[in-house]
């Protein structure tokens, strides 16, 4: 098994030219995953922008863009001198609770496709099934 | 602050015009990328810059108005020239002293650590090397050297795609550190989006396309309709290419402001890419840095 | 982070740098020049040395002119043994100059052209021209110094034939021994350059600087040489000759002037050995004849003191060629590269 160790990273970035998502929103939505999985906490620092340079191959200024897209967020915060560095987190779904949702969502998805639905008619309607929950809870909540 | 300026920059050679009538300000602490197809002047306009060859009429000047091939440029411009020409019977230390002895400001230790974090030995003939190991050699005597700006013609053409991506990785490490300016020339457009920050389309001597690689594929869109329906569009849009099958048309477009998608169309976003196709198969349409809006006709 | 500043301009360390560039760039070059004078120059000392040694051992250092029976038989027997590689070896030599130049001198530009290194070499902080200015002025000062010092061996290896052959004769030491083998050396190495600029190609530049150096320097030699300083007229004794001088004609003319032509001779040579076919002497008598009839030789030459003049014309005449050359060399390559 051949393994580089991408140095004192805590997580790695890949892209995915094919994917039609700009590079800078790939490394912010993978920042958002870490954030999610756990893989990052609040204080630790985001990959230094030489080092994701040094592995992807990619401008720098992309991943300034990113890491400025996720201060606006208010997810990480620049620090001169030092680097970019977690400000908050996103929830973190503890990772049992995310196995039995993922389960779930299978077997849903397994029964959409039995029905008949394509990927574009499940997405439609997760859309419009997530507008419904959200308009229902903003009511439950006022 | 710019890196490069023509002003209706022409180069005559014999009967041939390589250039003819370019005006162009490359923006510096950018990655910028030159590309066109062969033949379409990119080399001469390199040759130019680094005071190689001087234009037959205009002016060009680099790093701010500077006269190319003065010693303020010469200094501050490094080049890698198409295929990374080196000494071949020169052993790697004795390349890295001979530009050293050229140099007013020589970083020794900065050369020998990139050659070492390459495993690309010092004793080694230059002729010896691999394909990708000479490019980095080349890369890396060229670094040393701190430039402002670094220019490079062409410089992955002959390189397997892990050479490649191990060439391009360095240089992008290198602008994080430094910040330098880098104009990069190609005729392989694919792998020029992850690199590129501002774009030059030089096509059949003249410059067609100028601009932030962000900008220009913002300021484009892809419409997919019917092909009957295509005139009526085109009449609506600014369109850059069109082409179309019997029943279906694809049309690159360029919008300045946000507009309606027509009924039975499809708009969609665009990669640079595609765009530089498009401009490279319609000669007449260009997109040069400008008043919102306007669209400059091509000189035939 | 180290960084060595070599100085902008003509500061020492940068001289020293490109001095260095040029070496290791043309060392084969300047080596292969080496091996060629190395060779001819082993030669001349093994040679040289039973040569000298046989000079002394015959005493024909002691001779003066040559008058005596003793010495004519001495300068016999040492012509019988050295004269033919004497007189051969110039003739290879007299071209060394050209091939040397040429083969250090056209690679200077024209490699760099033809392997498109220029685009390395000519866009680093060192501008073109001064990298050929240090390039030229160090590999002539280098050729120059070898030219000179294998002259001056040269000259060491001739020395016994000087009162014999003298050193001024066309074709021969005067090609390569004194200051003119070493001024064709640098002007063959700085046409080579020049050649190289303008055609960018190494070995069609080598071929044509042989070309155009073998016409300069054998036209030079042809017209322009004998005319460096008049003549000296000189009368001679019947059947006397300069004997190491450059004879560039000798006739026979009557009482009024009239030169006379081979027939004319021949005929006259008949009458003469009639005239003097019952004499006692009939050697004496038969130059008599010629005397008394008003018929005088005389010849025309460059006598030996005059060497050292004529190399030093020759000389500067070329170093001028060469400087002019090394300045057409430098302005042609400032003016455009690609």
């Amino acid at each position: 098994m051949e393994l580089d160790k991408q140095g004192s990273s805590a997580i790695a970035f890949r892209l995915d030219p094919a994917s039609g998502v700009p590079p800078y929103q790939q490394i912010v939505r993978q920042v958002e995953d870490a954030l999610r999985l756990g893989y990052l906490s609040p204080g630790d620092q985001l990959p230094k922008v030489k080092d994701v340079v040094a592995a992807l191959a990619i401008n720098p200024n992309t991943v300034l863009k990113a890491y400025r897209e996720l201060e606006h967020k208010g997810l990480a915060a620049g620090r001169p001198g030092l680097g970019t560095f977690v400000e908050a987190g996103l929830d973190v779904v503890p990772l049992r609770d995310l196995h039995s949702l993922r389960r779930k969502l299978v077997k849903w998805l397994d029964e959409a496709d039995e029905a008949g639905l394509d990927d574009e008619s499940v997405s439609a309607l997760i859309s419009s099934a997530r507008h419904e929950m959200r308009s229902s809870k903003r009511m439950t909540a006022s | 602050m710019t890196a490069v300026e023509a002003q209706a920059v022409g180069k005559r050679y014999g009967r041939t015009w390589a250039l003819r009538d370019c005006t162009l300000a490359v923006p510096s602490g950018r990655v910028v990328a030159l590309v066109g197809p062969n033949g379409a002047g990119k080399s001469t306009l390199l040759n130019m810059a680094v005071g190689l060859t001087t234009p037959t009429t205009g002016r060009l000047t680099v790093l701010d108005g500077t006269e190319p091939g003065s010693s303020t440029a010469l200094d501050g411009i490094a080049f890698v020239a198409q295929d990374t020409p080196l000494y071949p019977n020169l052993s790697v230390a004795d390349t890295l002293r001979l530009v050293a002895n050229l140099s007013n400001r020589w970083d020794e230790a900065n050369a020998r650590q990139r050659l070492a974090d390459l495993d690309i030995p010092l004793g080694r003939r230059v002729g010896k090397l691999s394909g990708g190991q000479h490019a980095q050699v080349a890369l890396a005597v060229a670094l040393a050297r701190h430039p402002e700006f670094l220019i490079l013609d062409e410089p992955v053409a002959r390189l397997d795609p892990l050479a490649r991506h191990d060439f391009m990785a360095v240089l992008m490490a290198a602008v994080a550190d430094e910040g330098l300016s880098v104009l990069l020339s190609s005729h392989v457009v694919a792998e020029l989006e992850r690199v590129c920050d501002y774009l030059v389309v030089l096509s059949r001597g003249q410059v067609q396309v100028a601009g932030d690689v962000d900008e220009l594929v913002a300021t484009h869109r892809v419409l997919t309709g019917p092909a009957g329906e295509l005139d009526a569009v085109a009449s609506a849009f600014d369109v850059v290419h069109a082409h179309s099958a019997e029943r279906q048309a694809i049309a690159l477009v360029r919008i300045t402001r946000p507009v309606p998608t027509p009924a039975g169309w499809r708009l969609d976003e665009t990669n640079l890419e595609e765009l530089v196709l498009s401009y490279l198969r319609a000669p007449r349409a260009s997109a040069l840095p400008g008043p919102l809006g306007e669209r400059r006709a091509m000189s035939a | 982070m180290t960084i060595a500043a070599a100085g902008t301009g003509w500061t020492l360390p940068r001289v020293r740098g490109l001095t260095w560039i040029t070496w290791r760039q043309h060392r084969m070059a300047l080596l292969g020049a080496v091996a060629v004078l190395g060779g001819f120059s082993v030669f001349m000392l093994v040679h040289g040395m039973a040569m000298h040694r046989d000079y002394h051992r015959l005493g024909l250092g002691s001779c003066g002119s040559f008058t005596t029976d003793a010495c004519q038989n001495a300068l016999g027997s040492f012509q019988h043994r050295y004269q033919s590689v004497t007189d051969f070896l110039p003739v290879p030599l007299a071209f060394v100059p050209a091939l040397i130049g040429a083969f250090v001198g056209a690679p200077i530009v024209a490699r760099e052209l033809e392997s498109g290194t220029f685009r390395f070499a000519w866009t680093q902080a060192t501008d073109r021209v001064r990298w050929t200015v240090v390039k030229l002025t160090v590999l002539t000062v280098v050729l120059a110094g070898l030219a000179l010092a294998f002259s001056a061996l040269y000259g060491w290896w001739f020395h016994p034939w000087e009162p014999i052959l003298g050193r001024i004769q066309s074709g021969k030491a005067y090609e390569v021994e004194g200051v003119v083998f070493a001024a064709r050396t640098v002007f063959a190495f700085a046409l080579g350059a020049l050649l190289g600029a303008v055609l960018r190609r190494t070995l069609v530049a080598m071929a044509v600087t042989l070309a155009v150096w073998i016409g300069v320097v054998l036209s030079s030699a042809i017209y322009l040489r004998p005319h460096i300083m008049a003549p000296v007229v000189a009368q001679l004794s019947k059947g006397g000759f300069i004997r190491n001088g450059w004879t560039l004609s000798s006739w026979m003319q009557d009482a009024s002037g009239h030169h006379l032509s081979s027939g004319e001779q021949d005929a006259l040579g008949r009458q003469a050995g009639t005239a003097a076919a019952n004499a006692a002497d009939q050697r004496a008598a038969y130059d008599q004849w010629f005397v008394q009839h008003g018929y005088t030789n005389w010849t025309k030459y460059q006598p030996n003191s005059r060497f050292w003049h004529f190399q030093l014309v020759e000389g500067v005449a070329y170093l001028v060629l060469t400087l002019l050359l090394g300045a057409a060399t430098v302005w042609w390559v400032r003016r455009r590269a690609a």
